[in-house]
């Protein structure tokens, strides 16, 4: 069977992410245990969302706090969107996304032009700001009371099988944003957008694009919480420590790679789950510690450590741009 | 006209400060032009107007007869005016035929395997291909200069902007440079405008000179000309040797 | 009338914690050219030690404030000393700094839940509910303290870094680093020196405010913002620039009260620090923090 593929897609790569969807799909027929199941359901989500905020955090350097505004952007949206108007819930998450990718233009666009630690600063305020801001409109939050969307029995159960698609969906985007043409444009962005506009690059429109794709992955992901617990509010939803696990995720697991905020989001969850039963509050503490160590000696976290294995060294992973010197 | 790129009246202001005022310059298709003048007489902001780098506060900018004043840099290469650096920057976490690659893919607008093509070649042209999968890291300044005159060639430019090339490397070095920039615009027909402190360089290289001092221009014809105009002369050493 | 008069004061007076506060983060990055985003981390522990030294050793916070700030003042040279010194310096470091800082954050704020739990917590002196009038507001005594004890702080800085061989010193390398090698500057030592000096004012500040306000171990966050927004709006280098800067803030928070609820009054400095970085990065008076 011959399927037309772009030519920077490496058929190895085509077939194995297909042949993982397949295992996955397959495996709750074979264990039926209900905790591993909505573990993985939510890995699933974990994993598209740390890959989206990698887009922006990874391959471009711009580094964002405050990503759980359009993860709860999309989740209200969603969730409103089912209550009030009865929308299916695909098209709810379509729509939310969308709404969550426009807010993230809304105020990425001009803040953008930020170098490094400002942006990073800047997204702290837009955060917070969009958390106290929501929480506020109860008309479309709820207050601190949040919304409890119908739940429909075996959704919880079925989701699972969605999570991959998304999970999927967004190892493939990571894929096609590093690897096609873009990729290299995205690359040079990075390591100096001066220079790359003087090559004819146009820095605003691709970091618009990433900044849309990465909100509304993020939106996408949102709405698929709301509907998994049937309840959200605002204070999780947009929080400050959710926005901070993704950061997390990416550093530890591997920021810039293609795969490895995927590896950061499934060994912070697997962590969490664990901690929650014994220590609750200590994996805080415990990823600061990683992420110092992460900073200090390996900068591409888990996947360099793998790289070192391997000894293959990877110049176009380098963390930040290369400083003009001589 | 001719000209490739032209200049009308260009002036540019720094709060209180005239860096440039009423420039007019004007590069003719084929031809090497260099712009000249003593530290501080505002060559690079001239230079960075023409090449989109900042808007001028008045004035002109033309592409062969069509104007770009105040267009964004990225457009301005894509309609053929691409500059270098003086202070090299290239991408370091690319290697140097990505390097390339990224520039013919975003000024040509397609991103196919004519660009790889392209940026092969302009590789070739400057002597880099045997290196191109390497990373900028491991050059020397001239190389990651040619680098440079490499990725701004594979942009397809009509007129190649020189920020200060020869400064900084050995005399051989300056040589093969000299020698580069002339083969590019005699066999890619390139017209080129060049900085320059080097002044053997400007010499032999340029046909044209324009000279600028305290933001503005005071002369501009030959080499010769130019050299022996007095206040050339004065600009660069002072009143007493006029 | 009288409304207007006690928002005024009201003002000048959290303008003052706000000058204190915001001041380390400044001093850090004006010399570093690092973002602590550990400020608010050490803010938090200046107002837990406070707490714990009142509660443990009845000790009033006001006579604690030079313990907690010198033991502050060391645990930043520490903590440049074992951690920040690694990273290169300027554009390359930035994020990767910005990131460690941020990891210290966690860990202390992790090591706060552990130790004090995550209630709120509050400091309550014998003093803490006086009043006193001025003019016709009632104000509490309390923040008056906080108010001068935040000028002596800003008054001993400005002639530090004016007077003093360090604080020249300080300053000249905040301009050029390179050149005060040359001249015999122990840069490192300088550098080591500054960061210890910024979290030390991010302790006092934290120490101040623990007398104003409850806390618990998210405490800091939004300080770090209100901070950030002060530095970003007074510019550099200048204290007089950081205390305008300061009341403009403080102004426009307590003003926000006639229009918007409590609590939403912190988005309003959240919301300023992107409108401020975006529209003006430069700054009222200061450099530019673009590329």
């Amino acid at each position: 069977m011959k399927v037309p593929l772009p030519a920077w897609v490496r058929p190895r790569a085509a077939i194995g992410l297909l042949a993982a969807c397949v295992v996955l799909a397959l495996v709750p027929l074979l264990n039926g245990a209900v905790y591993w199941h909505n573990l993985l359901t939510l890995t699933f989500v974990g994993v598209a969302a740390a890959l989206a905020w990698n887009w922006l955090g990874g391959y471009l350097g711009q580094v964002s706090f405050g990503h759980a505004a359009m993860f709860g952007v999309g989740g209200f949206v969603a969730a409103q969107l089912q209550l009030q108007l009865r929308f299916p819930m695909l098209v709810s998450w379509a729509i939310g996304g969308v709404a969550a990718g426009a807010f993230s233009l809304i105020w990425g666009h001009p803040t953008l032009r930020l170098r490094g630690p400002y942006f990073s600063i800047a997204t702290i305020g837009v955060g917070e700001a969009t958390r106290l801001v929501c929480t506020y409109w109860d008309w479309f939050t709820g207050g601190s009371s949040g919304l409890s969307l119908p739940m429909r029995s075996n959704l919880k159960y079925e989701l699972y099988w969605y999570g991959i698609a998304l999970a999927a969906l967004a190892v493939a985007a990571s894929y096609a944003l590093r690897r096609s043409p873009m990729g290299l444009s995205l690359l040079a962005i990075k390591s100096d957008v001066d220079a790359a506009s003087d090559v004819g690059v146009s820095a605003t429109r691709l970091q618009d694009w990433v900044l849309f794709l990465s909100g509304l992955t993020i939106g996408i992901c949102g709405a698929f919480y709301a509907s998994y617990f049937s309840y959200i509010e605002p204070g999780d939803m947009f929080g400050f420590d959710r926005s901070i696990s993704w950061v997390l995720m990416g550093v530890i697991g591997g920021i810039g790679t293609i795969l490895g905020p995927a590896l950061g989001a499934v060994i912070f969850i697997l962590v969490k789950e664990y901690l929650i039963a014994s220590y609750p509050q200590l994996y805080l503490g415990l990823y600061g510690t990683l992420l110092v160590l992460v900073i200090l000696f390996e900068p591409l976290g888990i996947t360099g450590l793998f790289l070192r294995l391997v000894r293959r060294r990877r110049p176009d992973l380098a963390v930040t741009g290369m400083a003009a010197e001589d | 006209m001719g000209a490739v790129l032209r200049a009308e009246r260009l002036s540019k202001r720094f709060g209180g400060l005239k860096a440039n005022d009423d420039v007019s310059i004007s590069l003719q298709q084929g031809q090497i032009l260099g712009l000249i003048g003593p530290n501080g007489a505002g060559k690079s902001t001239c230079f960075a107007m023409l090449a989109g780098s900042i808007p001028p506060t008045s004035g002109q900018i033309f592409v062969e007869d069509r104007e770009v004043t105040g267009m964004p840099g990225f457009q301005i290469a894509r309609t053929g005016v691409v500059r270098t650096h003086q202070i090299v920057r290239p991408f370091g976490n690319l290697t140097l035929v990505e390097n390339c690659t990224v520039a013919a893919a975003q000024c040509s607008g397609r991103a196919d395997a004519g660009s790889r093509e392209l940026a092969r070649e302009m590789l070739q042209f400057v002597g880099l291909d045997k290196r191109r999968h390497e990373y900028p890291g491991g050059l020397t300044l001239a190389g990651r200069k040619k680098l440079e005159m490499a990725r701004a060639l594979s942009c397809n430019p009509r007129a190649l902007l020189l920020d200060e090339v020869i400064a900084g490397v050995n005399p051989k070095e300056a040589q093969e440079m000299v020698a580069l920039i002339r083969r590019i615009r005699d066999e890619r027909k390139i017209s080129i405008l060049m900085t320059e402190h080097v002044m053997a360089a400007v010499m032999s290289l340029c046909e044209h000179v324009a000279v600028l001092e305290a933001g503005k221009l005071i002369a501009s014809g030959s080499p010769q000309e130019v050299v022996q105009n007095p206040a050339v002369v004065e600009a660069y050493l002072g009143k007493k040797h006029a | 009338m009288e409304r207007f008069a006690e928002l005024v004061i009201a003002s000048v007076l959290l303008a003052g914690l706000y000058a204190t506060m915001a001041y380390g983060l400044g001093l850090i990055y004006g010399v570093l050219r690092i973002v602590n985003l550990n400020h608010g981390g050490m803010i938090m522990a200046g107002a837990y030690a406070a707490w714990w030294l009142h509660a443990a050793l009845g000790l009033d916070p006001y006579l604690s404030l030079a313990l907690v700030s010198v033991v502050a003042f060391f645990v930043g040279i520490f903590t440049y000393r074992l951690l920040v010194r690694r990273l290169p310096r300027g554009a390359a470091g930035g994020v990767q700094s910005l990131l460690l800082l941020f990891g210290v954050w966690l860990i202390l704020r992790n090591a706060a839940y552990l130790i004090f739990t995550g209630n709120d917590h509050t400091l309550r002196t014998s003093y803490s509910t006086l009043a006193v009038g001025i003019g016709s507001a009632l104000v509490s005594v309390n923040r008056i303290a906080v108010f001068g004890v935040a000028i002596l702080i800003l008054v001993f800085l400005h002639l530090l870094l004016t007077r003093t061989y360090m604080g020249k010193a300080i300053r000249a390398v905040a301009q050029n680093p390179d050149s005060c090698t040359l001249v015999g500057i122990p840069v490192e030592r300088i550098y080591g020196l500054t960061f210890g000096l910024g979290t030390a004012l991010a302790s006092a500040a934290g120490l101040l405010g623990s007398t104003l306000f409850p806390f618990n171990p998210t405490f800091g966050g939004a300080e770090l913002l209100k901070s950030f927004v002060v530095v970003v709006l007074g510019g550099l280098g200048s204290v007089a620039g950081t205390a305008i800067a300061a009341l403009i803030l403080a102004v426009v928070e307590v003003f926000a009260i006639l229009v918007i609820p409590a609590y939403l009054t912190a988005a309003v400095g959240f919301v300023l620090l992107v409108v401020v970085l975006v529209v003006r990065p430069g700054g009222l008076f200061g450099q530019r923090v673009l590329g």
